[in-house]
């Protein structure tokens, strides 16, 4: 073509023309066969051209200027341009992860699953680095073991393995291209967002690839950003855990309070007639005796809504207790006092010191716990025979016993007494099985823990163990 | 005490949603000389209590369309009617911010007819009392003379500390009304000691032990479980 056009133009001209075949030429290859296209050029023109042809001699001191300059410029130019293209690579490269990263915040707002995302993940990033990248997170149940969603051939060996670790251990990148190679082929990332990282991710490059260091920063951010989403996965995952839990405490207790106002109404009714019809006058005898039956017989009633009630609330984990300070001798005498005619066949001895330290419980909890054991030594024990209640400190423990001197408890079956609906199998007929399993679960839920045992002389005898707590300050008086 | 018919009928509002409830509270407190209205909302209790004058409130907290609560601080937005609740065993909480919240009383459903109708005339005869006070007060063996601050057990004299005697006095002026833990804490302790129950534990332990000697003998003091304490009426 040139010869050509030498005739038109002149030999000087085609310099131009070389000028730029070289600039196209940077549209599309490095700096290195930018230098290389520049001197070819250069000593071509010089060759075939500029007199005399056909010889590197070059005559006309116009002609050596020409040749000089044109190689600067054509260097200049074919360099710059490179530089442009290689930007623009970086550039386009960047805009593809964004767009990637961009995909996948879409994709972990609607994956629940990790591992789910993470393969998700794998297959951008291998398209988008042209590696095989996977993801390593911690083996439930095993320490210091990695464990990848996909099989993995060339992680099989004992540096990867160590590079992946210390990767994930160290929170900072390992293997392949990094400070710390480890002799590792993989390059291992840490998923970490400042703190401790979730996984590692690993990717194994083309050997031929060029420009590591430029691919290391990609992948280092890359990684970040995964890191980011997991985490805002995470997050979504226990906000619904803990909204999915509110709701079903909330409908178990609505159901409760529905069953409970159900079978306490009618109760209700029948207690509040029963008593009102001995407030308007005075009954016949037979009438007083079948009123005080029928009201003997609502209060039992009562009580085993009161038990199934309090271990569906056991059951559905709804009790909490309100903790306060309590005095265990008041504890004691309040609860006595208001289970009344239950223990009026039963003679109560009380020995509880004064001056014990203050309790912190939920006295309304304790209450309940303690009247259920009384109620269960007076339903179990001969009529007559005495029910003892003690109180008392031992071994930075407060401990509240109650014994019966009945006819003891079976020795097998120590361990399932507080069972729900394990009864004696002597067991006189009575109470619902509830009972005990009741005193245990409101007791354990103060942190306590009760225990049953027979006495040496005969008896049963059943032990609270709560915890004494630093005792509160009290105001000076003087 | 029992209402004579001879005066005229003290009028009750009964707020309560159970219709069989309405019906028996009726025939119970006719029978014992009141005169009710039952009302099966608290919009109905309101509207009823807005536009009568009634001389006694009974309210079920659990109500289907508002909180008793709610009705019961409304209704203390312009009047001081004694008004007892009805609630559930379990309701400590409810019973509390309900007596915070100026109810009188209280009584745990399933109640026992003639242990409201004791309510309510305690109820109703301290609202007609007022702040009077008698200058010795009786109770039991213990007197108390309030103008010269002097306390005997069986006529004979016993020393209490000043915040001993502070406590007595608060519970003489609200004789058998429940008073909460926050409530006796707030008058006796400042706002600033309210939730410091131990020291109402430690005083009312002391103070019991200095004026009721005979633990087998009801106790002056009446512990309402979870929600405080209410002296009793002789």
């Amino acid at each position: 073509l040139n010869y050509w056009l030498q005739h038109w133009i002149g030999y000087q001209a085609i310099a131009l023309v070389y000028l730029l075949a070289v600039v196209l030429l940077a549209r599309f290859v490095g700096r290195g066969p930018i230098v290389f296209g520049t001197s070819l050029t250069a000593l071509g023109w010089n060759f075939l051209f500029c007199p005399p042809r056909y010889s590197f001699h070059i005559s006309g001191s116009y002609d050596k200027m020409m040749l000089v300059t044109y190689f600067a410029v054509a260097l200049t130019i074919g360099q710059l341009t490179a530089r442009l293209r290689a930007e623009g690579q970086v550039e386009r490269q960047r805009e593809k992860i964004s767009t990637a990263l961009y995909h996948l915040a879409q994709a972990v707002a609607e994956t629940e699953d990790r591992s789910q995302f993470l393969s998700l993940v794998a297959k951008e990033a291998n398209a988008l680095f042209n590696a095989q990248v996977a993801f390593l997170l911690p083996a439930p149940g095993a320490s210091r073991q990695l464990v990848s969603e996909r099989k993995l051939e060339w992680y099989q060996n004992e540096s990867e393995r160590n590079a992946a670790l210390w990767a994930f251990e160290q929170n900072r990148p390992a293997g392949h291209g990094t400070d710390v190679p480890l002799g590792a082929a993989g390059l291992y990332l840490p998923l970490s967002i400042g703190a401790a990282p979730t996984g590692v991710m690993v990717s194994k490059l083309d050997p031929k690839a060029k420009g590591t260091g430029q691919i290391l920063h990609q992948q280092q951010s890359f990684a970040r950003q995964i890191a980011l989403l997991l985490d805002r996965q995470r997050l979504r995952q226990a906000e619904a855990q803990a909204r999915r839990l509110a709701e079903s405490e909330r409908l178990g207790r609505t159901l409760l309070n529905s069953v409970s106002h159900e079978l306490r109404t009618p109760i209700a009714a029948i207690a509040s007639a029963t008593t009102a019809i001995q407030t308007v006058g005075p009954l016949e005898p037979t009438q007083q005796l079948l009123a005080g039956e029928i009201d003997v017989a609502t209060a039992r009633l009562n009580r085993v809504v009161q038990s199934l009630l309090s271990a569906a609330r056991l059951q559905s984990g709804l009790v909490r207790p309100r903790f306060d300070w309590c005095d265990v001798r008041e504890l004691v005498r309040v609860t006595v006092r208001n289970l009344g005619t239950l223990l009026s066949n039963h003679p109560v001895q009380i020995q509880v010191p004064a001056g014990l330290p203050l309790l912190k419980a939920d006295l309304v909890l304790m209450e309940q716990a303690l009247a259920n054991l009384l109620i269960n030594g007076a339903l179990h024990t001969p009529k007559g025979t005495q029910l003892e209640i003690l109180g008392g400190v031992k071994e930075n423990e407060f401990c509240l016993e109650v014994a019966d001197q009945g006819p003891g408890l079976p020795p097998d079956q120590l361990d399932h007494l507080f069972d729900a609906f394990q009864r004696g199998p002597e067991a006189r007929p009575g109470g619902a099985g509830l009972g005990l399993a009741i005193v245990r679960g409101f007791i354990e839920a103060q942190g306590g823990r009760v225990l049953a045992s027979n006495r040496i002389g005969g008896g049963a005898l059943f032990t609270i163990y709560l915890p004494l707590t630093e005792q509160p300050q009290l105001p000076q008086e003087t | 005490m029992k209402t004579g018919t001879s005066q005229a009928a003290v009028r009750v509002l009964a707020i309560d949603d159970e219709v069989q409830i309405q019906r028996l509270l009726t025939i119970a407190l006719e029978a014992n000389g009141y005169k009710v209205s039952t009302a099966g909302t608290g919009q109905q209790g309101l509207a009823l209590a807005a536009q009568h004058r009634y001389d006694l409130v009974i309210l079920d907290l659990g109500l289907p369309d508002t909180n008793g609560l709610l009705v019961l601080k409304q209704i203390r937005e312009w009047t001081q009617v004694p008004i007892v609740i009805l609630s559930v065993h379990e309701g400590e909480a409810e019973k509390i911010e309900a007596l915070d919240s100026g109810a009188d009383d209280y009584v745990t459903k399933p109640f026992n007819t003639g242990e409201l109708l004791a309510r309510m005339r305690s109820a109703s005869r301290r609202y007609n009392r007022g702040h009077h006070e008698e200058p010795v007060f009786h109770l039991g063996d213990v007197a108390v003379d309030l103008s010269k601050r002097v306390v005997t057990l069986d006529g004979k004299p016993v020393k209490l500390t000043s915040t001993e005697y502070n406590l007595l006095r608060l519970f003489i002026q609200h004789q058998g009304r429940v008073l909460t833990h926050q409530q006796i804490l707030r008058e006796i302790w400042g706002a600033g000691a309210e939730g410091q129950t131990s020291y109402l534990r430690v005083y009312m332990t002391r103070l019991r032990e200095k004026l009721e000697p005979d633990p087998k003998a009801p106790p002056l003091f009446q512990t309402e479980v979870g929600v405080g304490y209410r002296l009793l009426e002789g």
